[in-house]
């Protein structure tokens, strides 16, 4: 019977890992992990293997610095000797002057171009909220039979364990913080009684920290209006 | 709003974007298109450096795909998003070459000859800063994750990059690979089980 059960929350550990599953469900695999070394243990492996593949991602390579230039070189030379299309012939029957441009340039005014057309012509790129900021709620799972506190600390607040504390307010176990954040990049960790540093289990990133640990990494694109 | 719904906005948004850019190279204004290669180069490289572990190769493969996006730009369908595209292009492109084994020196299973810069996975230089112990480690956890990776099955090796390293989401792999997201479930679970335990094993041979 054990055994079935176990096999049942094994299927569901990458699905843990990456977040898929409901609050309940979640709770269920946490609460088996619990009493089960033998879960414990093979969820531990999964866990490496996301957290080293995550790492391993972090990792960002560039290509060469010309290497936009030269695909631009090597498509204007294919332009030139294949015969003009219908849309050439047609600008140079309407006597269109054709202004060629370094890539660079064109791009930038490409890039003028595209932004306004989605505003009102005069107005300028108000896209965003007036405040730029996001509403980010952080979550912790923890029995407060046994928990006193749980903060957060990250790029965000200087990593000060005062600053941000999360609450259970309901008393269900889930301790939670909501905070305006601004777009970047932020890596952050939870502290639990002051003293045990321990890693978003729900974040989508880690990175090491330089000490040993994982710190978990939050990104947030563009703030946009509710 | 959560997280996640403002991710998609801001992909429904760059799809947007993208299309303007593709109309007007479509218009026959060809350096538009640098817009494009600036906006994605990275991730094509990437994408090629991690497939082959191999750095003159990737820069090789990634003009390769944008070219060949650009000439068959007229058949882009905008119920695509380009980035999806583009995937697709470049990964048929990398097939194309592993299948006819036109790859310079594959990736080497000796950590020697990524300690020197200029290897893929030569540490960056915020890394250069750090601990050299600490260093040491990263390094060979990179080179164990891109031996393992090496090893795996082109269409398993496809997946964990896709899914792993690109972070892409499983219904972005199923346009790409054409696939429903039942089987990138289903194949993203034995690509990672392949890779547990090839990692595993790794471990158990340098602890012997
Ligand atoms: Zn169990």
């Amino acid at each position: 019977m054990q055994e079935k059960e176990c096999q049942n929350i094994q299927n569901y550990i990458e699905d843990y890992l990456e977040a898929r599953l409901s609050a309940e469900e979640k709770i269920e695999i946490e609460e088996h992990l619990v009493s089960c070394p033998v879960c414990q243990k093979e969820f531990a492996r999964w866990q490496e293997l996301f957290h080293s593949l995550a790492s391993f991602s972090l990792l960002d390579e560039e290509p060469s610095p010309d290497f936009t230039g030269r695909v631009m070189q090597k498509i204007e030379r294919e332009e030139q000797t294949a015969a003009p299309g219908w849309l050439e012939r047609i600008s140079n029957l309407l006597a269109l002057p054709r202004v060629s441009l370094k890539w660079g340039a064109a791009v930038t005014m490409v890039l003028v171009a595209v932004l306004f057309s989605y505003n009102a012509f005069f107005h300028p790129v108000e896209q965003y909220c007036p405040d730029g900021l996001t509403d980010i709620t952080f979550s912790m799972r923890a029995d407060a039979t046994q928990v006193q506190s749980i903060a957060v600390v990250g790029d965000f607040n200087d990593w000060d364990p005062n600053r941000n504390p999360l609450t259970d307010v309901n008393h269900d176990g889930l301790w939670t913080t909501t905070l305006k954040l601004e777009p970047g990049r932020y890596e952050y960790m939870f502290i639990i009684d002051g003293q045990k540093w321990v890693p978003d289990p729900s974040a989508y990133q880690y990175v090491n920290d330089g000490f040993g640990n994982k710190n978990a990494v939050l990104e947030i694109s563009k703030c946009v209006c509710n | 709003m959560n997280i996640k719904n403002r991710l998609d906005f801001n992909a429904a948004h760059t799809h947007d974007n993208d299309l303007k850019i593709i109309e007007l190279c479509q218009a026959g204004n060809s350096d538009a298109f640098a817009y494009l290669v600036e906006k994605y180069k990275n991730m094509v490289y990437q994408l090629a450096l991690r497939m082959t572990a191999n750095y003159h190769d990737s820069e090789d493969i990634a003009q390769e795909s944008f070219l060949k996006a650009y000439r068959s730009l007229h058949q882009y369908k905008p119920s695509y998003s380009f980035s999806s595209w583009l995937y697709q292009i470049t990964l048929n492109t990398i097939r194309d070459r592993i299948r006819k084994q036109d790859l310079t020196a594959s990736f080497s299973a000796q950590p020697e000859n990524y300690q020197e810069a200029g290897s893929p996975l030569y540490p960056n230089s915020a890394e250069l800063a750090e601990d050299p112990e600490e260093r040491q480690i990263r390094k060979q956890n990179r080179f164990a994750m891109q031996s393992a990776i090496n090893a795996l099955s082109l269409s398993h090796r496809e997946i964990i990059i896709l899914r792993h390293i690109q972070n892409l989401s499983y219904y972005e792999i199923s346009k790409i690979l054409n696939i429903t997201l039942n089987s990138v479930k289903v194949r993203l679970h034995r690509a990672r089980v392949e890779l547990k335990d090839m990692l595993q094993e790794q471990e158990q041979e340098n602890k012997e």
